[in-house]
């Protein structure tokens, strides 16, 4: 037996020396960094621990930004984060959340009809080096060590990928490309994209005189994206009503969390575009989501409904497709979110970096 | 519980390690106790499936035994529930739809029930096998065992559970009955066995379904010459994908010191298509040939029933494959022409000598032909291939055109035409004596360990560097 296992052994050796080097030529050509492995356990105490921090999907991912509360915020949502995996993140930055934190839950319309995210659409893969292993659910192990621990055996399929990805974007490149004789031919005016400066949205009066005057834009634009969110949400295996219980279970898993670590938390929905309010079938947000947040025990914890804003949900200048914001929307929204912060009491009026 | 799959290497080096460190009376119990674990990490619930079958047949076997009468009663009770089982979980659905289609054409309005069953994994195998077992009985070749922990093991037996070879138990039950000691020779022929399955899996079937699938889920996209490579590099897949499988299986099963039958025999160098039927698929072929075939008459009831008999147990061949018509005419395919050749022997045999290589490449012809519709989705789809597969034929010679070819199926990414083409190059060589043979016939140059150690370790390199990072499933899983 000694002698296979030394055999064995030695070819480990050459094996793993080919492929270090491999992975070592593979980041020079792409000047990429060694990844370091990530946490292995919650993270220790700061000084300074967070007072506000979101969690949530791609909503609240787009759609919050503490960039002017005078506060210390954590933004912790991420693209198809489900309740269970808001949880995960919390908990690994437990040490860091001070007492009495705002704890901002994006409900959304999609929230409670989200697939279980198990080891089969890779989910996990999200959360690897940022979140402890011991804490990702369904943890699939041999993908977290090929990414975190033992990258380098990955090397061949991530040098095959980047240059697949380099090919894809020649050819779109070039599918994109436009004689500049036809373009000049062209006579045509063209639209002059309205200019954006982050500045001018800070004030808030600006904002205030934005939500009262709503900037139309063609409705068309936003209808493609309306059909494809439209056939999402209804027609992929990836939302369902049968995923309902086991959804609503977890949020009250993750309200109940909160409130055991003395964190304040308030549920949210962040609003879509009316467009697609109406391309959704009539009953689809009662169904979807207020009936789901009535069978809910939310264990007293406030929800803020923003999708009744038609103020800012008329608003297309506010959104980069038909259900997420964009920098402009981002920043109007968190300002709406402040005042009702600030009106029900959980901040005073001096978080308000808006008026500043 | 997949043999590329990191789960099952944490599990094989559990189960050696106990493997060779308990009492050798126990060692029954461990690959017994592992076969089911392993089964069950598919899903759970189909182990009281596979349990079922197993003492129903063991039962019926011994029925058989002691009740000499009664016995034909018996070995129709042992093979309808085993079929039964077969035909409830992989067929059901077929037989009625294609029922509610047949009636709908003549206008017959008929409702059809359906049943929502997952398949479970391998039942196709392990069925056939417990079938085989009960018939051997039945017929006197085979012993009923006693020993009901040992007869559940050669059912169940892990490597070869899920997708063969389809084992006969004068071969496995004994092997199985025996003691293991940690035979150093064995080992290392099995971990050689089961690099190569890996190799050709992850290296080569991978990569050419890459390219494979792209052209089936888009086919409208695809016409002439890129269809045909699609096909081609098919054929290597499968091959690949199957054969490394049983490479795989075998190789684990030796390390366990049980050798279980060859499965491949370079079946693309076959120079008939009765030969690549003793080339490929070895154990279902014999399956085939000594429950059914010969049964059915064989070829000892003249020609026109030898024909038809082909046509039959080939038809049934494909239908084992998947429940969908387009195996069934795959199968159907390789009776009709098998039952041609039977005819053209008989009418011009030996007159004259046909060149291998003029065989080989009308057998790869057909078997290329045939995969399309192994390989199509549906009958529609397999009409496209079979409608512009040879569109712009007369092009097919042009330089420009097979470039512009590999650009298209490529999406003109060099590197992945790179890799693919020389898996094909590598899998060619290998098929055809090259590299098998060509390395051996050298035996001063093999005989080097640093020859000998770098291509073990460039083949482990390329494992890693090349396999697919999204484990991909064995074809013969399906069925």
């Amino acid at each position: 037996m000694k002698y296979v296992i030394a055999r064995l052994l030695l070819l480990f050796v050459i094996v793993v020396s080919s492929l270090l080097l491999v992975d070592t030529l593979y980041r020079q050509q792409y000047n990429l960094e060694y990844p370091s492995m990530g946490p292995l356990w919650k993270h220790p105490p700061i000084v300074e621990p967070y007072e506000i921090v979101k969690v949530g999907n791609s909503h609240a991912d787009d759609g919050i930004t503490f960039e002017f509360y005078n506060l210390r915020g954590l933004e912790l949502a991420g693209v198809a984060q489900r309740f269970r995996f808001d949880r995960v993140l919390l908990q690994q930055y437990e040490n860091q959340i001070a007492d009495d934190a705002i704890i901002l839950i994006d409900v959304s319309h999609i929230s409670f009809s989200h697939r279980k995210a198990d080891q089969s659409d890779g989910m996990q893969g999200n959360y690897y080096g940022r979140v402890s292993p011991f804490l990702i659910p369904d943890l699939k192990v041999s993908d977290y060590l090929q990414t975190t621990v033992a990258p380098f055996i990955r090397s061949g399929y991530a040098w095959r990928k980047a240059y697949s990805d380099e090919v894809r974007e020649r050819i779109a490149a070039e599918e994109k490309w436009i004689d500049p004789l036809e373009a000049t031919a062209s006579s045509e005016p063209k639209e002059i994209p309205f200019k954006e400066t982050k500045e001018y949205f800070t004030y808030v009066d600006s904002i205030e005189y934005e939500l009262a005057h709503p900037r139309k834009i063609p409705r068309a634009s936003y209808v493609d994206n309306m059909n494809f969110i439209f056939n999402k949400w209804y027609h992929t295996e990836e939302f369902d009503p049968q995923y309902f219980a086991y959804n609503r279970r977890e949020l009250e898993k993750l309200i109940a969390y909160c409130l055991r670590q003395n964190w304040r938390p308030v549920l949210i929905t962040i609003p879509v575009t009316s467009i697609l309010e109406e391309g959704l079938l009539d009953d689809y947000k009662q169904i979807y989501l207020y009936d789901n947040l009535a069978q809910t025990d939310t264990q007293g914890v406030e929800y803020i409904d923003f999708t009744t804003r038609t103020d800012f949900t008329d608003n297309m200048t506010f959104f980069s497709n038909a259900d997420h914001l964009n920098e402009r929307g981002r920043i109007v929204f968190s300002y709406l979110l402040l005042q009702e912060l600030v009106e029900r009491g959980y901040v005073g009026p001096e978080v308000d970096g808006y008026r500043q | 519980m997949l043999f590329n799959s990191f789960h099952f290497y944490v599990f094989i080096v559990l189960v050696l390690g106990l493997y060779w460190s308990i009492p050798k009376k126990w060692q029954w119990v461990l690959l017994l106790a592992s076969s089911y674990f392993f089964y069950m990490s598919w899903e759970p619930r189909y182990a009281v499936l596979i349990f079922l079958t197993t003492l129903v047949s063991y039962l019926c076997a011994l029925a058989i035994d002691r009740y000499r009468q009664q016995r034909t009663l018996f070995l129709a009770l042992g093979a309808a529930v085993n079929l039964g089982v077969l035909f409830v979980f992989k067929y059901f659905n077929f037989f009625f739809n294609s029922l509610q289609n047949f009636t709908q054409y003549f206008e017959i309005g008929m409702p059809v029930p359906t049943l929502s069953l997952l398949l479970p994994v391998g039942i196709s195998f392990y069925t056939f096998q417990t079938v085989s077992y009960v018939v051997d009985v039945y017929r006197g070749t085979q012993k009923p065992e006693k020993h009901f922990g040992y007869f559940a093991l050669f059912v169940s037996f892990f490597p070869q559970l899920v997708a063969g070879p389809i084992e006969r138990a004068e071969n496995l039950l004994p092997q199985l009955k025996a003691p293991h000691w940690f035979d150093r020779e064995q080992v290392v022929s099995g971990i050689k066995l089961f690099a190569l399955g890996l190799f050709k899996k992850v290296v080569i079937a991978d990569n050419l379904a890459v390219v494979v699938d792209t052209v089936f889920t888009s086919l409208p996209e695809y016409k002439g010459l890129s269809l045909i490579l699609a096909i081609l590099l098919f054929s290597w897949q499968i091959y690949c994908d199957f054969s490394g499988y049983t490479d795989m299986a075998r190789g684990v099963a030796r390390i366990l010191g049980v050798n279980l039958v060859e499965n491949f025999n370079h079946p693309y160098t076959a120079t008939s298509i009765t030969d690549f039927w003793r080339r490929w698929h070895m154990s279902l072929s014999r399956w085939f040939r000594d429950y059914l075939y010969i049964p059915l008459g064989g070829n000892r009831q003249g020609l026109s029933r030898t024909a038809l008999n082909l046509f039959i147990v080939f038809a049934l061949c494909g239908l084992w494959h998947g429940a969908a018509w387009t195996f069934v005419l795959w199968g159907a395919l390789h009776g009709v022409v098998m039952a041609i050749e039977r005819i053209g022997m008989h009418v011009w045999s030996r007159k004259f000598q046909i060149p291998a290589v003029v065989s080989m490449a009308y057998t790869y012809g057909v078997v290329l032909a045939s995969w399309v519709l192994f390989r199509a989705q549906n009958l529609a789809d397999a009409a496209y291939i079979y409608r512009y597969a040879l569109s712009g034929a007369k092009n097919f010679w042009r330089p420009d055109y097979i470039w512009a070819t590999l650009n298209q199926v490529f999406g003109t990414n060099q590197l992945e035409m790179a890799i693919v083409l020389a898996c094909l190059a590598m899998i060619s060589a290998w098929e055809f004596g090259a590299l098998d043979f060509g390395i051996r016939r050298w035996p001063r140059v093999w005989g080097q360990p640093v020859v000998r150690w770098t291509f073990y370790s460039v083949a482990v390199v390329l494992i890693f560097l090349l396999g697919q990072t999204e484990i991909q499933e064995f074809i013969y899983f399906q069925f």
